[in-house]
């Protein structure tokens, strides 16, 4: 018998109660509400299926259904705390945290005063109760089944805080690794980042999924608080996720003259999803989305992106580009919003795509809402194959056909790089882009 | 009252120059919506049994279905049971010539500005005018049919032609198709028909007229168009109701059939009465409308300038079957005060190298909302499908809102698609060259506007554009300072 969404819902019902015990009211009572609600309200609303606005062309609630095995599921404990140091990406040093199927397992510690990375986990009351300000006020659990999900279940996970006035000298890198080897799994991570005044930081957040023998399921959500002027280059690489589920929700919140640069780039992967919301709270604050995704096979990529201008005077700034092959599909949901206060807002949306077969398909709605009259808005979305006269040009010169397109999709892709100022990522994700535009090819 | 008061009320007060009501008898069949009602209009239409039977049909799937909550408009729930859905002036049967249709009638339409009367001869358009869901008049008829071409009444042709209603109607859109299509199915009570037999080319533009009087009544017509090999046709459609402080609802269906190498050119003033600018009152325009380029190499064009409704949930569409096929939209939507609209088009992309243009401008002024909303879908089997979309937004104060939702959905690889769409305000530079050199800024405004629509405007009917233009100015009076 096949399993329905009220049994997936029922599977993390228990999986909540039972999570519950073993937290034996240790934790602040306030983030304890804040489960509850969550839960509550993931049984209310359910899992969305593809009659759902936001899901759409996203099938994950049904690809949960099909291939999940509950019943089998690996038992979450890790006894020993496994190598995991090939997976790293060598050459790129700076504060580093691995969760392994969503437990911490490495922390480089050793940071400078004015940067605190703690674990979730085990924080005290006190400081639950202190951090309960920010937690769950970002991500909505009533808006996204998945949001609900990892916020009832919130556990582990990091904080990160910025101190006024840090220019941290390293970035903060984030590994997410899971390992279905052993059985289907489960996993999910929470971060908190509070970005104070005046800091500047890079955080670079890594997706792997090291097993295809079984299915894995990555739910992830992070909060970040931008103060005011502060910097956050933030990096999402999911280059290395063949055959994952991986729901990523990114909830970020910016105060005056603060400025955000998200660099997403997917490359593999059954489905993903990828959910980045941007409150713009302050006056003088620069926005900045940048993404690529190169996907063939039956991988299906959906970014969804929400910019929310709510005070005058902001800048936002959006290109997402894709190049999709065979099957796979490409997923664009680009929304701005220009609230009534929101007056002398610029705000630019462009998303192009490339399809390199008959099959792949790409599903793009870059979507406007404006309710303030003095305001420069744009979007545009293009979907198209190379221009025919760009190839004989190169073809004219010399170059084959295969290196004729090769380099023309080369120039396509690479410039997602041009905003990638960190040069080890740099050179790490040229090389990414390369090898995969050489199997598309293929 | 000061100067700028006085010319403020006079804006408000010519707001809707059409709000007239005749004092007309009217053949009207009891509030409340069931198969005996059905049963009803059928009888009163005098029509086949097969008919009935497609309303039946229309009305138990209409059952089944509920009310779409998608479009970005809100209005209080509809009773459905609240409304009259058939009211025709009492008039003799079939009139045979312009003489016998009721004096007030004419003199109706005459207000309206509609060439009932032959003299008008000169204008060239062959008008079918209908009020309260009921045709009154069909012009130029005889001279039509000396080249075939079928202009009458939708009832006229269930009589005359049941082998072409039967083979087309609902085959573009299905009884099932949407709430208020299948709403319509059930209850329609009159509308225009029009088959252009094959190679074809109409001589002179076809025109429907709608009228909404009576008080209580929703309006539910249907226009069929049929155009065989190689034919052209364009038509026009134009609308308006009297004011009321209460919401009438009109939900009509339009399909179009377009054969190998035929060419339909749909073009729509829509005035119907937008309320008053608290928004009380108006209608609600919810219609379905849809075109099927069957034939290869066959077009569809929809034209569309919507200034009038409450509420306006309308999505011309095309569907691309036939290879080498082209439709395309142009649409201007103006709203004002508290109107909402929610308004945009489809094209589906079967065939191969089938090409589509969709331009589409907003303009919102007043506390009104304006939504786009958009599909273009290329089906792996249409290679070489080929879309242009541009929708811009002009916002006019700080209290309206505009909205774009466009579905873009592709399938294949040697697909092109483009979209672009912008949001602006009129700017004060263009205002201020307008005030230095004599223009003052409501007729600056005016004429901006009109720069602004033109792309669309232009697609229009030379009668049409004429109108249009005004409409414009007419609808944002009285929405900038």
């Amino acid at each position: 018998m096949s399993t329905t969404e009220k049994d997936l819902r029922e599977h993390f019902n228990q999986k909540y109660s039972s999570f519950r015990k073993t937290l034996n009211g240790s934790q602040s009572p306030k983030i304890d509400e804040l489960r509850e609600h969550a839960i509550n309200a993931l049984n209310q609303n359910g899992f969305p299926l593809t009659r759902d606005e936001e899901y759409k062309y996203t099938p994950i609630t049904r690809a949960l259904l099909k291939s999940f095995k509950f019943t089998e599921e690996h038992p979450d404990e890790i006894t020993m705390v496994p190598p995991f140091g090939e997976h790293l990406i060598s050459g790129l040093n700076g504060y580093i945290l691995v969760f392994w199927n969503g437990k911490l397992v490495f922390n480089s510690g050793d940071t400078p005063k004015n940067l605190s990375i703690s674990p979730l986990q085990d924080l005290s009351k006190e400081q639950q109760e202190r951090l309960s300000q920010y937690l769950g006020k970002l991500v909505n659990y009533q808006l996204d089944a998945y949001a609900a999900l990892n916020t009832a279940l919130l556990n582990q996970g990091s904080v990160i805080t910025l101190k006024e006035g840090t220019n941290l000298d390293q970035p903060v890198v984030i590994y997410h690794l899971t390992d279905a080897s052993q059985g289907p799994v489960y996993t999910q991570t929470r971060h908190l980042i509070l970005a104070e005044k005046n800091a500047k930081a890079t955080v670079i957040e890594i997706y792997k999924n090291l097993s295809e023998d079984h299915q894995g399921f990555q739910n992830v959500a992070s909060e970040i608080y931008l103060e005011d002027a502060a910097q956050l280059d933030l990096f999402k690489i999911q280059t290395d996720t063949a055959g994952a589920l991986l729901v990523d929700n990114t909830n970020i919140e910016q105060k005056d003259n603060s400025q955000v640069r998200c660099h997403t780039i997917t490359t593999t992967g059954d489905i993903i999803r990828n959910n980045l919301n941007i409150s713009v709270k302050g006056q003088n604050c620069e926005s900045h989305m940048n993404g690529l995704y190169l996907v063939n096979g039956t991988s299906l990529i959906d970014n969804h992106t929400l910019v929310d201008h709510r005070m005058p005077n902001s800048y936002s700034n959006e290109l997402y580009k894709g190049i999709v092959d065979d099957t796979a599909t490409g997923v664009f949901n680009g929304k701005i919003y220009v609230q009534p206060d929101a007056q002398k807002t610029n705000a630019f949306q462009s998303n192009k795509n490339i399809l390199l077969s008959d099959k792949a398909t790409m599903n793009t709605k870059p979507q406007l809402e404006i309710w303030a009259n003095d305001v420069k808005c744009s979007h545009g979305a293009t979907t198209g194959q190379l221009d025919a006269e760009q190839v004989f040009y190169l073809r004219s010169r010399g170059l084959d056909e295969k290196q004729a397109t090769g380099l023309l999709l080369y120039a396509f892709a690479t410039e997602f790089l041009e905003q990638v100022s960190l040069p080890v990522l740099n050179e790490y994700l040229e090389r990414i882009i390369a090898d995969r535009l050489y199997q598309l090819k293929s | 009252m000061s100067k700028d008061d006085q010319i403020l009320e006079e804006f408000t007060s010519s707001e809707y120059k059409y709000g007239f009501e005749t004092t007309i008898d009217t053949d009207s069949a009891p509030k409340g919506l069931n198969e005996d009602i059905i049963r009803f209009i059928s009888a009163k239409k005098n029509e086949p049994e097969w008919m009935l039977e497609w309303r039946l049909n229309a009305f138990r799937k209409w059952k089944t279905m509920k009310e779409p909550k998608w479009p970005n408009v809100s209005y209080p729930e509809i009773d459905y049971q609240d409304i009259i859905y058939y009211s025709a002036p009492k008039q003799k049967a079939s009139p045979s010539s312009l003489d016998e249709v009721d004096p007030e009638l004419r003199e109706t339409f005459k207000k309206l500005g509609i060439s009932l009367e032959e003299q008008k001869r000169l204008t060239g358009v062959a008008v079918d005018a209908v009020m309260d869901s009921v045709s009154v008049a069909t012009t130029f008829k005889d001279k039509l049919a000396e080249l075939g071409i079928i202009f009458c009444s939708f009832s006229e042709a269930v009589q005359n032609h049941p082998e072409l209603v039967k083979k087309y109607m609902g085959s573009v859109v299905p009884i099932n198709d949407n709430f208020f299509a299948a709403l319509n199915s059930a209850v329609f009570s009159d509308g225009s028909f029009c088959y252009i037999p094959k190679g074809v080319r109409c001589p002179m533009e076809l025109s429907t007229y709608f009228r909404i009087n009576a008080a209580n009544t929703g309006q539910f017509e249907r226009t069929l168009i049929i155009a065989e090999e190689g034919s052209y046709v364009s038509y026009l459609e134009g609308c308006t109701a009297p004011m009321r402080d209460e919401n009438q609802l009109h939900a009509a269906i339009v399909e179009i059939y377009a054969e190998k190498d035929a060419e339909v050119k749909y073009s729509t003033v829509q005035n119907w009465y937008p309320g008053n600018k608290d928004g009380v009152g108006g209608i609600y325009n919810f219609v379905t409308k849809r075109g099927l380029c069957n034939g290869s190499g066959s077009k569809i064009s929809w034209t569309q300038v919507e200034t009038g409704s409450a509420i306006t949930w309308k999505y011309p569409s095309c569907i691309l079957k036939g290879d080498n096929s082209v439709g395309e939209f142009y649409s201007v939507a103006v709203t004002n005060n508290m109107q909402q609209a929610d308004t945009g088009t489809k094209m589906i992309h079967i065939g191969k190298n089938t090409k589509s243009r969709i331009v589409s401008k907003g303009v919102s002024a007043g506390k009104s909302q304006n939504s786009y909303r958009g599909l273009v879908q290329i089906m792996p089997r249409a290679v070489n499908a080929r879309n242009f979309s541009q929708c811009d937004s002009l916002l006019m104060g700080d209290k309206c809102g505009a909205h774009t939702f466009p579905y873009i959905e592709t399938g294949n690889k040697s697909a092109q698609i483009e979209h672009e769409a912008t949001t602006s305000k009129i700017g004060e530079d263009q205002i201020f060259y307008c005030n230095q050199r004599g223009i003052d800024t409501e007729d600056a405004v005016a004429l901006i506007v009109n720069g602004y629509c033109k792309e669309v405007l232009n697609q229009l009917p030379m009668e049409f554009a004429v109108e249009a233009q005004k409409l414009l100015a007419l609808t944002l009076e009285g929405s900038v300072g």
